[in-house]
């Protein structure tokens, strides 16, 4: 069949027509040898045929096999179904935030703030309230893995009990550990003692949002290593220089909370923000006066503050002139007026003043800052100086020298104890190539992530929920992490690693007992737990004398330095350790609503610039690297400058934010080329060039420039939606907000019924507290089991959080002015939603609650159409079939039992927490006693950090949400609708400074009576 | 022969061979039919299309492509129900969108079959017989395609029972108080009693089928629809008395189910759909849209079924005539909503409508007024409106028009409301888009088997204003049928 002329061949061997392959080609099945063909007779394959068909029907006799043990007696003070609450910690950037965790059945279900601890308060931030979700993951890494295949932790002791020999020759040289910033103090013990047995190692913190400039600047101004606590309740004056310290700071929910006590009118004497920033952060939405300045420019601003603080109070600052920069920058009027009154205000309230940095701005400026804080007697009064534990203090040089001391094959066992390198160091420290080089790497995180990928030993982080460790809050108060469940799979902490490598026993109870013991003694440690902290055990303030000799130079800057690229933390997967996780991907970001992404945000006037449109993909080149992605137009964002977010762009984080091996496309844009360790966070010389191409960014509002007739009105609306005035304003009329709309007396259509005596829940929000923190968002969605939809629904606008955190943007779209208000169901006493429900899904109680019945809704959508907040959300899908996935049964457990899971089809809205409602009604009525006034907390109330949510009984006049109801601040959403909202808001108040009134934006024009 | 017109308003110039039937003279009324039409003739005209042995080809290509249309669109139910709402382009400012402004549309496509059949038969206008059956039956199957899509537009479908006031064990009734349930029984009332009177009207011209029928299967069919009918003295007293009752019984509910279908919106806050002009409005639109649906169909199907003689260019100049009036009133709504919207100094409700004329939706809303507005206008002349071309482009652009109308009604003045933070740009999905196609399947479909087996022309009724009906009497025709 073949023949020697043949030109096209299956292989050589046919084309030399090797004999073997003739007879395999003549054969019609060549993949079968010919005596497996022969095969059965026909009486045996129907003999066979009719057994394995009984067989198979045999096989559906018996029940699958499953062995459950139940409780043969039952655990002490164990109820089914109660919930339990436990005080744990939860470390992040080295910094311990006091919670409360809520179990059910032995389960942790929802996170809350634990009162008790300094820098909760308890209240608590998103991270917080995503930990559940975080916890509960299903691509959690299972097991310790060596080279990607499943291994143990005995193999890996065993493995690696010949790198941490203490006879090893070498001191450990060759040993390099590179942690996360940590505040266990186990973990720092345990530090200290690998480090005593092996001197020579290496221990390198790093955080890709650290604050070492902070750090670093203290260090050059007082010659230690420091850190600011800020005290909010103090500082009457506020200036944040570059600074999101509501947001983008290790102890943000207790400065959300002290600066929203003095946003409040009531509090006697506002308190006064001033923001200069580059992108608009929560701080310039708070702020009363902003200014939209690139970052690079921050450090000119300063001179020339420090310029103005010299001459004319004569602090006596040792400072130079401003240099041709900043006084270049001191032509614009808006800017030196600025300055001018911003300096004259700090003055004014020496001692009641305070200056804040962000992590962005040089060590220099750090260090200029703490001059100007001890000349404006701010030292333990707003700020106090703090000793940073080494555990805590990130160092990307360190970083950096160590990866390439590895480069050059000095490092051979190299630890990764949590964190991800690979994926969040800076470009020039290359640990991708470090772990290549080295003899041993080990990985230490909660999923194979990138650096797990690029390590031989993977091993399970055990999570905080689920292991006993120990953390330092920021001002150092000693606080516990209490495990609520056994290690989900058999995870590990850092300190039970540690301990077992020095040969110790890793029992991580034990461990942080060890610790706890050394330091209080045993007799205090039930107390500890109970209280989830030891009081007083904060770190001691130090006053530090200035190192007067020091002149710190500000870099110089040229004209000409070009498009200034600005990284910052995303406010919601921070470095992109939460970029798995669905609830923050889904959150939208509070100034841009943007979520499922990052973009570049490029100011109005920089896009027209540029030639840039919004969604347009543009090439962003710097440094020698192209990177492609898309432009948000995004008001507030200086001129000449962009910003990207970190933390996206993951290819090993997961089916959520992206990843190789499950063909998961990244969830927007990795930026790590462009960073460098010299410039962590501002890099100058950019260039932006457009493409035409467009991708669409999923907002959930849209807030940057639509049609003309649109922007008309909602500048128009704004005042009737969100009545702002200034505390002058206020004083005079303290009832402002109840007199911007007129409207004819409201009078009923209905025979109103009259509610039976008894409970009225109502709500108040107060907008001069809220400062868009986004965590009663998530707090909702993790107590009432709010699905998450992913982008393309979020496209189109099937987003489902119950808490819509509204934001208006008016004024000047370069140099905006923000307000913000969370709008979910208003609970309307004359609901619009109830009247036009043809079913009755949706009615009210007695107790005035709009209540919606899951099971009797069929869909119309009709009540969301006459629903004026456009609050209800809609199941256009079956939003939580994936909890039915073999591979998610894991976050099953993640529901709150006490919540439906909603099924397609239906309506759900915000239900006032009913759920918490009835808990605390029950318990009330058992013990036969009344409900006393906060006993019900909704989630979205124990989450929000200043307490800008109060929910209450209405009934009961001296309830604290009926008095907020009586202030004359208090007005109704939409209440010349006649819907009566049982939510009503304290109208904003902001307190600008007279001095800059003139050149600030009109706050709008009040009717007076 | 004279006979006044308060009593036969219609009739005059017994078998005038060559009548000029757009005369506008008042004192030379010409005749409702042209051609030597006897009684013999219109029953074989009629009859003879239903019964023609082979089905034009035409016919067949016609069907087969409604049919496609048709079962594109029950695939897309199909699709919708096995996945959700979410297939659709709706979101959550709208939370209502094509399926109901198809709904809308086709419920006021609907209109003119009754109006036709009930209002101009208690008004006598004899004109009215020639077309009022082919009007009832568009109206029929308007009302079907209007009714699949508030039935698969809610979220549960199989639940769709808990609409209806039907005792159940939770002992719960649905809510009185919502629109949306008063459109359920408006919406039912309407579509039975439509088809009760289509039907009703339709039983002699059966029996006439059934008696010339060839074939056993037609002679069974036909027999079993015309449910026994003789012709008797008795039964047609019966008959008419039914009619005329039943008349009066859809003539209000011509009026209502728009009322009560505007209500749905009217009755709510939406700023745009709280004015209280909607039921008048909305009637005159569906009457409009209805009127344009029929002449769009009547053209084609006098020209290919050879019925030109029974539905003469006068029938089509009064419904383009209708047409004219109709849209006027539309016109007027519209712009008396806009003045409303200014002088009654709401800012919500003010900025629904500039929104219309100048926000993102300009497009449809503009597309809405040049169609119904601007394009009927040229029906003002009487050339224009005799043209058969003419008469189909405009009635055409006013159904895109009307549709349009629903679109601006429903879709805008959701997507923008009162919180400027909720607004959101509504985009149909292609499975949008292939329902409401496939719509006009179904519609094709039930219209085609219509003009292939029943009478198109209600003959008996064609034959009581035939001259030689009132030969020799003075007042009434007393045998119609044969």
């Amino acid at each position: 069949m073949t023949n020697q002329t043949t030109t096209h061949w299956r292989s050589l061997r046919e084309l030399e027509n090797d004999p073997d392959l003739v007879e395999i080609a003549s054969r019609e099945f060549k993949d079968i040898a010919p005596e497996t063909l022969e095969g059965v007779d026909r009486r045996r394959f129907l003999q066979l045929l009719g057994a394995s068909a009984a067989l198979a029907t045999a096989s559906g006799c018996s029940w699958e096999e499953e062995q459950i043990l139940s409780f043969s007696s039952r655990p002490e003070h164990f109820i089914p179904g109660a919930t339990k609450s436990f005080a744990t910690a939860m470390d992040l950037f080295g910094a311990a935030k006091g919670l409360r965790v809520t179990t059910f059945d032995g389960r942790p279900i929802k996170v809350e703030g634990n009162p008790l601890h300094p820098s909760s308060n308890g209240a608590t931030d998103v991270h917080a309230q995503a930990a559940i979700l975080e916890f509960y993951d299903p691509e959690r890494s299972r097991q310790v893995l060596r080279e990607g295949a499943p291994s143990s932790w005995d193999a890996f002791h065993e493995a690696l009990s010949t790198d941490f020999d203490p006879g090893r020759g070498d001191e450990g040289a060759g040993i390099a550990v590179i942690a996360r910033a940590s505040g266990s103090p186990t973990e720092a013990r345990l530090r200290a003692a690998l480090l005593e047995r092996f001197p020579r190692a290496t221990w390198v913190v790093y955080e890709p949002a650290g604050d070492e400039n902070h750090v670093r600047g203290n260090e050059l101004a007082f010659g230690r290593s420091l850190r600011a606590r800020y005290d909010f309740r103090r500082a009457r004056r506020v200036l944040a220089l570059d600074a999101d310290f509501l947001r983008d700071h290790a102890d943000c929910v207790r400065h959300s909370a002290e600066l929203g006590e003095g946003r409040r009118p009531e509090s006697g004497a506002m308190n006064r923000v001033y923001a200069v920033e580059s992108r608009f952060t929560s701080v310039g939405a708070t702020a009363d006066h902003r200014l939209p300045l690139r970052s690079s420019d921050v450090p000119a601003f300063v001179e020339l503050l420090e310029d103005r603080l010299l001459g004319e109070r004569g602090l006596r600052l040792g400072a130079p002139q401003p240099g041709p920069h900043a006084r270049s920058l001191a032509q614009n009027t808006t800017l030196a007026d600025f300055v001018e009154a911003a300096a004259a205000d700090l003055l004014e309230h020496r001692g009641e003043s305070l200056i804040v940095v962000g992590k962005s701005q040089a060590p220099e400026v750090h260090a200029r800052v703490a001059r100007m804080l001890q000349a404006l007697g701010c030292v333990d009064r707003t700020v106090s100086w703090l000793p940073v534990a080494e555990t805590t203090h990130s160092d990307s040089r360190a970083l950096r020298a160590l990866c390439a001391r590895a480069a050059a094959g000095d490092v051979e066992t190299l630890l990764v104890l949590g964190g991800n390198p690979v994926y969040d160091a800076p470009a020039d420290a290359d640990v991708a190539s470090a772990l290549e080089r080295a003899a041993t790497t080990v990985h230490l995180g909660l999923t194979v992530d990138e650096t797990a990928r690029a390590c031989q030993w993977h091993l399970p982080l055990a999570h905080f929920l689920e292991s006993w460790s120990d953390a330092t809050a920021f001002d150092g108060t000693y606080s516990v992490v209490q495990p609520t469940i056994l290690p989900l799979h058999g995870g590990r902490n850092a300190a039970q690693v540690l301990a077992g490598l020095l040969g110790e026993e890793a029992d991580a109870l034990g461990l942080v007992r060890a610790t706890f013991e050394q330091r209080f003694g045993a007799a205090q440690w039930n107390r500890a737990l109970h209280d989830g902290l030891v009081a007083d055990s904060a770190q001691k303030s130090v006053v530090p004398a200035l190192r007067d000799e020091v002149e710190y130079r500000i870099e110089e800057l040229s004209a000409d330095t070009g498009l200034e690229l600005d990284f910052y933390a995303c406010p919601k997967l921070i470095d992109g350790r939460y970029a798995n996780n669905g609830w923050l991907q889904e959150l939208p970001d509070f100034t841009t609503k943007l979520t499922w992404d990052n973009a570049l945000m490029v100011g109005p006037a920089t896009a027209a610039e540029l030639g840039v449109e919004h969604e347009e993909v543009v090439e962003l080149t710097a440094l020698g690297v192209t990177l492609e992605l898309p432009v948000y137009v995004a008001p507030g964002q200086a001129r000449g400058s962009v910003a990207v977010a970190l933390g996206y762009g993951r290819t090993a984080a997961g089916v959520v934010g992206g990843s190789t091996t499950e063909a998961v496309t990244s969830v927007g844009v990795d930026v790590r080329q462009l960073r460098r360790t010299a410039g962590m966070w501002i890099l100058r010389g950019a260039r932006v060039r457009g493409t035409g191409r467009k991708y669409a960014l999923a907002t959930t509002s849209e807030h940057h420039m639509i049609d003309g007739a649109g922007m008309e009105a909602r500048e128009a609306r704004l005042d009737r939606l969100v009545p702002t005035a200034t505390a002058a304003e206020f004083a005079e009329h303290p009832d402002f907000a109840q007199h911007v709309v007129h409207h004819p007396p409201l009078e009923s259509l209905w025979k109103e019924v009259e509610l039976p005596d008894g409970h009225r829940w109502g709500m108040s929000i107060d907008l001069s507290a809220c400062d868009g923190c986004n965590a009663c968002v998530i707090a909702c969605q993790a107590e009432n089991n709010i699905p998450v939809v992913g982008k393309e629904q979020v496209l189109k606008g099937r987003e489902m959080h119950w808490i819509r955190m509204d934001l208006y943007y008016s004024g000047d779209p370069d140099a905006p002015e923000a307000v913000t208000q969370p709008v979910a169901c208003q609970q309307c006493e004359h609901a619009p939603c109830e009247q036009v429900c043809p079913v009755a899904a949706t009615v009210h109680t007695q107790e005035g609650l709009n209540d919606m019945v899951y099971n009797r809704c069929v869909g119309t959508r009709y009540c969301s159409n006459n629903c004026p907040f456009k609050v209800r959300r809609f199941n256009f899908f079956n939003n939580t079939a994936f909890l039915d996935e073999p591979q998610n049964e894991l976050l099953q457990l993640a529901q709150n039992p006490e919540v439906t899971v909603r099924s397609r089809g239906v309506m759900e809205k915000c239900t006032f927490c009913v759920q918490r409602i009835q808990k605390t009604k029950i318990a009330a009525k058992n013990a036969q006693r009344p409900i006393e006034d906060g006993e019900i907390q909704s989630a979205c109330q124990q989450a929000c950090p200043p307490q800008a949510i109060v929910f209450g009984d209405l009934a009961d006049p001296t309830s604290r949400v009926a008095q907020l109801h009586a202030s004359p601040r208090s007005y109704a959403l939409l209440g010349e609708l006649n819907i009566r909202p049982r939510n009503q808001y304290l109208a904003r108040v902001t307190n600008p400074n007279p001095a800059l009134v003139a050149t600030s934006v009109d706050h709008g024009h009040h009717s007076s009576h | 022969m004279v006979i006044t017109a308060a009593t036969e308003p219609k009739r005059a110039h017994v078998a005038a061979p060559v009548v000029d039937v757009l005369s506008d003279d008042p004192t030379q009324r010409p005749p409702l039919m042209t051609g030597e039409n006897d009684f013999t003739s219109i029953t074989d005209d009629v009859c003879g299309i239903a019964e023609r042995e082979a089905t034009p080809r035409a016919w067949y290509i016609a069907f087969a492509a409604s049919v496609t249309g048709m079962t594109v669109m029950f695939a897309m139910l199909g699709y919708l129900i096995f996945n959700g709402v979410g297939v659709w382009g709706n979101n959550q400012p709208v939370a209502w969108g094509w399926p109901i402004v198809n709904f809308v549309f086709w419920v006021g496509i609907g209109h003119a079959g009754t109006l036709i059949s009930a209002i101009l038969f208690l008004f006598r206008q004899g004109w009215r017989t020639s077309i009022n059956r082919f009007a009832e039956a568009m109206t029929i199957f308007a009302v079907c395609c209007a009714g699949i899509f508030p039935a698969v537009h809610i979220g549960r479908v199989w639940m769709a029972y808990y609409l209806f006031p039907i005792p159940n064990q939770m002992e719960m009734w649905p809510n009185f108080r919502s629109p949306l349930l008063w459109d359920v029984f408006a919406v039912s009332a309407y579509a039975l009693t439509s088809l009760m009177f289509w039907y009703m009207g339709m039983i002699p011209d059966l029996a006439t089928l059934r008696d010339r029928a060839k074939g056993k299967v037609r002679q069974i069919a036909y027999g079993i629809a015309s449910m026994g009918w003789t012709g008797s003295a008795r039964q047609w007293h019966r008959y008419e008395k039914a009619y005329l009752l039943l008349a009066g019984l859809a003539t209000p509910l011509v009026l209502s189910v728009h009322s009560v279908v505007s209500f749905d919106f009217a009755v709510s806050q939406v700023p745009g759909w709280h004015t209280t002009i909607f039921p008048p409005y909305f009637v005159a639109g569906a009457i409009f849209s209805g009127f344009a649906m029929v002449v769009t169909l009547m053209i084609p199907a006098r020209q290919f079924f050879g019925l030109k003689h029974l539905v003469t260019m006068k029938h089509l100049e009064i419904m383009c005539k209708i047409i004219l009036a109709t849209g006027m009133m539309v016109g007027y709504a519209y712009a008396i909503e806009f003045f409303i919207a200014w002088y009654g100094g709401n800012p919500y409700e003010r900025f629904a409508f500039i929104n219309r004329a100048m926000g993102p939706y300009a497009w449809a809303y503009w597309t809405m007024a040049t169609c119904n507005v601007l394009v009927p206008q040229l029906f003002w002349f009487k050339k224009l409106r005799t043209n058969l071309w003419v008469m189909m482009g405009v009635c055409i652009l006013v159904n895109v028009g009307m549709w349009f109308e629903r679109f601006v009604i429903t879709v805008i003045s959701l997507s923008r409301d009162f919180l400027p933070s909720s607004w959101d740009y509504f985009k149909p999905t292609a499975v949008d888009v292939l329902t409401f196609a496939g719509s006009f399947g179904l519609f094709f479909t039930l219209f085609l088997l219509f003009c292939r087996y029943l009478p198109m022309v209600a003959m008996a009724e064609v034959k009581t204003v035939l001259p030689q009906a009132h030969a020799g009497h003075g007042l009434h025709a007393e045998e119609p049928a044969r």
